[in-house]
């Protein structure tokens, strides 16, 4: 019996070497790149995700360049985190009646749900996907038309997918009177 | 009294009512365009269908008055589905185009759309296209393509502000709303077409892209413009900034209307007009400093017996209770007596109609109740050129003004604070930047504009009309009551002097 138990407080020898013996082979293959690893060298690697992932906003422009946001509200009426900022104009174009002078989203107070691509009527606000974000002051994670428009990782590829009626009636009586 | 029967209901309603007002007040809701109550009947939109017993064809509602025996119903499928395809044939050539459309939130054809609507249209043709954005003058624009047609604004112009601005021209699909050749609409009263407008036609240029009406939260009040007093309701977004005025329904005083000017007095209630902070000199201080400050000024002058050195200027635009607190304060506690205004009285008597509807030639909300409150504490006021005489004497050692927002009482202090010397010492109660600006050395306190008061008024017929405001769009301002009440509080501390004297008995 006194054996026994002699023997039951030695084991932890045997678990500390089968442990030094998991960690010994890690070491190896990590070193030497053999089998799976779950670490990856960001940034050089990066990992791959979801067609659904939703990173920071983009605003889409018009095929002919134009913001394609109509300032209709509805995207900061459905945010749930309030942080999104817009002020209504009249635009300078006499095509288009109303346009954002400022579209302000806080990133701070977002909560990236996409409650606002859902909403927008237009397409004018998507959900990005980027992640990588940061800033050295939290004013500057307020951001406007020109970060969510033209920020140089979307590299040009946020044309609006919403078609607008071919005849504008505006322009044509405009061009009338 | 005549009784009726809706929707086998019955009801004791007004002889000779009109239907579709008798059935709002007992609450079921006929949906109308056309009709308004302070408008004739035109019979245009034909959305107020109901079908009446004993008659095979459906009738419109707005065009039946209250008869004993009347028996309709509002919710049989005959009316449900004309309502529906009536409202189908407006959506015909209306754009949709909500997004951008002022009316979005308040509109009816939302409304009724999403309450008796044809959900899936089955129209295939292409829309009429009409102007947009016309802008009938500097306060409406027009947009025809979302116009329905209900002639309410056509009925406005000719019946209520008889302008007979607004006309329909062209027939069929071709009918459009307008003035002739575009020109720009007349008169005083031109907004309220806007908010008779059940769609998003007729905007108004002031609240243009202003703010989604569905942000907006509203607050009752009292136009502070003239000595009517119309029934308003405010506007304001979170309490921190009002964005328009729109009338609320008093039969006595203003009916459904309000004036053009008076929709504009809101603009200097708002935080770039506002004084936001207390001043001495130019130099801000926290608010109780000032108030500690304006209470030591006056408790030196009444303890070196100088009262008749302290002057008092205030106008009729504070409510009974505030000025009931003011005349207590400084007649009853501090014992001044040189009150100066300007002549209430004559501009009681000269009093009336300035132009074509309502707007009175008394420029004041609380002429009336000023003069009440007055006679109450038996005070008399001196007029604003016997104060320019005595400040230019220098009989006047202390000088407290009480200045409201409005803007022509700036123009009022504007003589006044070039005739004042510097040893006057001026404290002003102002919720204006402009009128702190015009004083530069003075103590300026930050008070509270007309629309966030709470308290009554007195109108031109003698009617106590009460506004309910209470939001506070200045973080540190103070309403006149609150600040009288910390002044007296301030006033009665025994000072150090004091203390020392008791210490010496």
């Amino acid at each position: 019996m006194k054996a026994l138990n002699n023997l039951k407080a030695k084991s932890y020898i045997v678990s500390t070497l089968f442990g030094l013996a998991t960690t010994g082979k890690h070491f190896v293959q990590n070193l030497l790149g053999i089998g799976d690893r779950p670490t990856i060298q960001y940034p050089e690697e990066r990992r791959a995700y979801s067609n659904r992932f939703m990173g920071v906003h983009v605003l889409t422009r018009k095929a002919d360049g134009d913001i394609a946001c109509t300032a209709c509200m509805l995207c900061a009426t459905n945010c749930p985190a309030d942080c999104i900022h817009i002020v209504a104009a009249e635009s300078p174009k006499p095509t288009v009646e109303k346009y954002p002078a400022v579209y302000e989203i806080d990133m701070m107070r977002c909560v990236f749900c996409g409650y606002c691509e859902d909403a927008c009527p237009v397409d004018a606000v998507r959900m990005g996907r980027d992640y990588e974000y940061a800033e050295l002051s939290e004013r500057n994670f307020v951001v406007g038309i020109e970060y969510l428009a033209d920020r140089p990782q979307l590299k040009g590829k946020n044309i609006s997918v919403f078609r607008e009626p071919k005849k504008l009636v505006t322009q044509k009586l405009r061009k009338a009177s | 009294m005549a009784k009726i029967t809706i929707n086998e209901k019955e009801f004791e309603v007004e002889d000779g009512k009109n239907l579709v007002d008798a059935a709002e007040e007992n609450g079921i809701e006929i949906p109308h365009y056309c009709y308004h109550p302070g408008l004739s009947v035109a019979g245009q939109c034909r959305m107020c269908v109901v079908e009446q017993e004993g008659n095979s064809k459906l009738q419109i509602a707005c065009n039946m008055q209250c008869k004993d025996g009347l028996k309709v119903s509002t919710e049989s499928d005959r009316v449900k589905d004309a309502v529906k395809w009536n409202l189908e044939f407006h959506l015909i050539n209306h754009p949709i185009d909500c997004p951008i459309c002022d009316q979005a939130g308040e509109c009816g054809l939302q409304e009724y759309f999403m309450e008796h609507g044809k959900y899936k249209s089955q129209m295939r043709e292409q829309k009429v296209l009409k102007e947009k954005v016309v802008p009938l003058g500097d306060k409406i624009t027009l947009d025809k393509e979302r116009c329905i047609l209900c002639s309410r604004c056509v009925r406005f112009t000719q019946e209520v502000s008889k302008t007979a601005d607004l006309a329909i021209f062209n027939r069929g699909d071709r009918s459009v709303i307008g003035t002739v050749n575009n020109e720009p609409m007349k008169g005083n009263y031109q907004v309220n077409t806007v908010d008779i407008c059940p769609v998003g036609a007729l905007t108004s240029t002031d609240f243009r892209f202003e703010q989604r009406v569905w942000f907006l939260e509203e607050a009752e009040s009292i136009c502070r413009g003239c000595s009517t007093g119309c029934n308003v309701n405010i506007h304001h977004k979170a309490g921190k900034h009002i964005y328009r005025l729109k009338p609320r329904y008093n039969a006595d005083v203003n009916a459904y209307w309000m004036c053009d000017e008076g929709r504009l007095t809101y603009k200097s209630a708002n935080f770039d007009k506002r004084l936001n902070a207390a001043r001495l000199g130019g130099v801000k201080l926290p608010l109780r400093e000032a108030v500690q400050m304006l209470a030591a000024e006056l408790k030196t002058l009444v303890a070196m017996e100088q009262q008749d050195e302290i002057a008092v200027l205030l106008f009729p635009t504070e409510t009974n209770e505030d000025l009931e607190t003011v005349f207590k304060t400084l007649k009853g506690d501090l014992e001044i007596n040189a009150f100066y205004s300007i002549d209430v009285q004559a501009l009681i008597d000269e009093d009336e109609v300035k132009d074509e509807l309502m707007m009175r030639n008394d420029p004041y909300p609380n002429s009336r109740g000023f003069v009440k409150g007055m006679k109450a504490h038996k005070i008399e006021t001196k007029n604003l050129q016997s104060l320019k005489k005595d400040l230019e004497s220098g009989k006047i050692g202390h000088l407290l003004i009480i200045a409201p927002e409005d803007p022509q009482v700036t123009d009022l202090l504007a003589p006044l604070s070039q005739a004042t010397s510097p040893d006057t010492f001026v404290s002003l109660l102002t919720p204006q930047t402009a009128a702190a600006d015009l004083f530069a050395q003075a103590l300026s306190i930050p008070c509270i504009s007309h629309y966030e008061k709470k308290g009554c008024m007195i109108n031109f017929q003698g009617r106590e009309q009460q506004l309910s405001g209470g939001f506070r769009m200045i973080k540190e301002s103070l309403s006149l009551d609150e600040c009288f009440r910390l002044l007296l509080e301030e006033y009665k501390k025994p000072t150090e002097i004091d203390r020392r004297k008791g210490a010496q008995q």
